[in-house]
């Protein structure tokens, strides 16, 4: 997933609560002119469906270096503690 | 020693909180928990409690600072952990904590290349240090979920966003996502969330179906109860239709409004996730149903939930099922935190978590108000009926309910935590080296390190999350309500560092330096919290009580009296490390007599503090000449004890039989 920021209204904001491959986290911020950034997690699929809903959104991070550097800390983690790679889910 | 360049494992935390007790015996000890970790066959959990030399546990001298609750939440632990090696080292070295200059870098929106910051030296003096060992019990600790931590960082991207949970086994569904509790939903404070609040009031108002943080969700379905037994109970004034009863992903048939217990049971055992009989259903036409698992169902997280939308009828459209557990039962992590707090005595209590750049200020059950009615504990009164959070929606039998937040003398417990935690945010900012006045935009240190102080229970409520139940910072603030002794209790919950810090999961390499600039915010947090426990056991309560204000000249002379002139040598220091023990042992109970009785508080003042005052002005001013100082201070101090201690202490004794 990568790492965004969407703002719009917060009735916007809270609708977007059923869309699959995004995952709010972190707080919300007042953006002015009665708007809301909100932090999360989204997948490029939901990020399209959050723009189709009228919301902007900014990546911070994109999947892919996101998760280099998650990979990197897990095999570094597993030199010393002896299991299996697993895939994420 | 350098900032660690990966996150540390908890058995390697684990492993240099025991290095730090056998290197630091005299002020570190190690402390084992009593429950291991969630996951068979668990781990031992351990903190430290730093002290000043020897010295057992000081009853009302206690701070927690504890993070790792949530697993996914990287940097804390690791600064948590250097945090005590630090002070530790500095404390022993009598030398400054000291960070070299630093730069870092923010993520920017793509496609901006990340912004670099640079950040000067950071110091913190010995002398605040040694103050803070000297007068506090420090407990960090420092990794409360090793499990879930564990399967984190070994587990990289997991369900997305990382894993938040421990690791409580699941027997209905051993798939690695659906195991675990969440922690920070937990602890004993308006466990039965569905009850406490006014539900259909609140689904209106928050929903937040897909986010395995949910307070509804989890708490309805799996919150780690540990009894098998549900209530089922058809709500809201449902006239008709029907609904279904879901376990572990499978739903019953439809089940009628009105059906018998034996029809809820039969449609119940079909399913294939529960098997044959393990399940019993009784309870009368219509319910409340109980519900009670069986055989290889009756173990302690059966998950069981509801699908209501063909119910029909009802108050304001909205019937609905209610499922309650048995009981509020915890996990072995969570009580791990409740027994430090409670065998403890922690007075002051801070979560540290990731992310958001928020200092959080009780409640996180519902908006503060000042009507003694309103607390958590009055559930038989307001349960089904605290409107969480808004007003406009109130009507009968609903209540615009506010959580009991007193801001009175002695303590003002609403004004203090703000100050607090203003003195935190703005220590945060004063680690950069930034400008507090700076006007945003001017300089990054400040835009990219500033924290919100914002009420937790409305923190994110412009997303659709409500308040919240079952929360550490609520649970520890909660104790000074069940045990009046314990009071004051000011706990707060950090969220630190940011999504252009990585989220979750911060870089803990040049060029990004995430974690080591969390680290210095997580340090200059900290120390601003313990230094204001510091200055909170510097009140002088019973006088502050008998005049109602910190701020009278005289309640003004008694504390400079304390600081300026005993704890200016070393004998007065050490006569004032015996008293401040034995004066706080029983002074909040005499300020919590005082405060509402105006009689006896004009009483202690005339009889009591006003001529203590006017014999202390006068022996200072007889003493002053006297050399050498410490002779001076010498004479000072045992007049003080004889003065001070035994009027106050008869006067303790004698109300101790009415407090």
């Amino acid at each position: 997933m990568n790492i965004v920021r969407v703002t719009a209204s917060s009735d916007v904001l809270r609708g977007l609560h059923d869309i699959d491959g995004l995952l709010m986290a972190g707080s919300v911020k007042e953006a002015g002119g009665g708007a809301w950034t909100a932090s999360g997690y989204a997948t490029d699929a939901a990020i399209a469906v959050v723009r189709d809903r009228g919301a902007d959104v900014d990546i911070l991070l994109d999947a892919q270096t996101r998760m280099a550097q998650l990979n990197r800390v897990a095999a570094q983690a597993r030199e010393t503690e002896g299991s299996a790679p697993e895939t994420g889910a | 020693m350098p900032p660690p360049t990966t996150p540390t494992k908890p058995a390697d935390i684990f492993a240099a909180l025991s290095t730090l007790s056998t290197s630091f015996p005299a002020n570190c000890e190690l402390i084992t928990l009593p429950n291991k970790s969630a996951d068979p066959p668990g781990v031992d959990i351990t903190c430290v409690r730093l002290h000043d030399d020897g010295t057992p546990p000081k009853d009302g001298f206690s701070v927690l600072v504890m993070g790792g609750i949530h697993a996914r939440e990287m940097a804390p632990p690791d600064a948590l952990l250097r945090l005590a090696q630090d002070l530790l080292d500095s404390f022993k070295n009598v030398t400054d904590i000291t960070f070299g200059p630093l730069t870092a870098q923010v993520n920017q929106p793509s496609p901006a290349p990340p912004l670099a910051i640079t950040y000067p030296s950071y110091t913190i003096p010995r002398d605040v240090v040694r103050m803070i060992i000297k007068n506090i019990d420090l407990y960090i600790f420092p990794c409360v979920n090793p499990d879930g931590r564990l399967f984190d960082i070994l587990h990289p991207g997991f369900a997305g966003a990382g894993w938040r949970k421990n690791r409580r086994p699941n027997p209905d569904n051993p798939a690695p996502g659906a195991v675990g509790v969440d922690l920070n939903r937990n602890f004993d404070i308006a466990w039965d969330f569905a009850r406490y609040f006014d539900m259909p009031s609140y689904r209106t108002k928050f929903t937040r179906p897909n986010d395995p943080a949910s307070a509804v969700d989890t708490i309805e379905t799996f919150n780690g109860f540990t009894d098998p037994a549900r209530t089922v109970t058809v709500a809201g004034g449902a006239t008709g239709g029907s609904f279904t009863l879901n376990f572990n992903g499978a739903a019953t048939a439809p089940i009628a409004f009105g059906a018998p217990a034996a029809t809820v049971q039969t449609k119940l055992r079909a399913l294939a996730t529960i098997g044959g009989s393990n399940v019993d259903v009784t309870g009368p036409d219509g319910g409340p149903y109980a519900v009670t698992f069986t055989g290889a169902r009756a173990h302690p997280v059966p998950m069981l939930t509801a699908d209501f939308a063909l119910l029909t009828g009802g108050v304001g459209s909205n019937p609905h099922i209610e499922i309650r557990h048995a009981g509020p039962k915890t996990e072995p992590e969570t009580l791990n935190v409740e027994w430090l707090i409670d065998t403890r005595k922690i007075r002051f209590f801070l979560d540290v978590h990731q992310f958001g750049r928020e200092i959080l200020v009780p409640w996180g059950l519902e908006d503060n108000g000042t009507d003694q009615a309103m607390t958590f504990l009055q559930g038989s009164t307001w349960d089904w009926k605290r409107d969480g959070l808004q007003e406009a929606d109130v009507l009968p039998p609903r209540t615009n309910y506010n959580e009991y937040m007193p801001n009175d003398i002695p303590y003002y417990l609403g004004d203090k935590l703000i100050e607090i935690a203003n003195s935190m945010q703005n220590a945060i900012i004063l680690a950069t080296g930034a400008d507090p006045k700076a006007a945003p935009g001017a300089d990054p240190k400040l835009d990219h390190s500033t924290y919100k102080v914002v009420s937790s229970a409305r923190s994110d409520a412009a997303r659709g999350v409500g308040p919240l139940s079952g929360a550490s910072d609520d649970y520890a603030f909660s104790r000074q309500f069940i045990d009046t002794s314990r009071a004051p209790m000011y706990s707060l919950t950090v969220e630190t560092g940011e999504d252009e810090e990585n989220g979750f999961h911060p870089d803990y390499t040049a060029p990004n330096n995430h974690y080591q600039k969390i680290e210095r915010e997580i340090y200059a947090a900290v120390i601003a919290y313990a230094t204001a426990a510091v200055r909170f056991c510097k009140w002088c309560l019973i006088a502050t009580a008998a005049y109602g204000s910190r701020a009278h000249p005289d309640v003004e002379f008694l504390r400079a009296l304390r600081d300026r002139e005993l704890r200016s040598t070393r004998y007065g220091s050490r006569v004032v490390a015996i008293l401040e023990p034995v004066y706080y042992s029983f002074s909040p109970a005499v300020a919590r007599f005082l405060v509402p009785r105006r009689r006896c508080r004009l009483l202690v003042r005339a009889a009591i503090v006003r001529p203590l005052v006017v014999t202390l002005r006068a022996l200072a001013a007889a003493i002053k000449p006297v050399r050498p100082r410490r002779l001076a201070v010498g004479l000072l101090a045992t007049a003080i004890v004889v003065l001070t201690l035994l009027p106050v202490a008869a006067v303790a004794w004698v109300l101790s039989g009415v407090v």
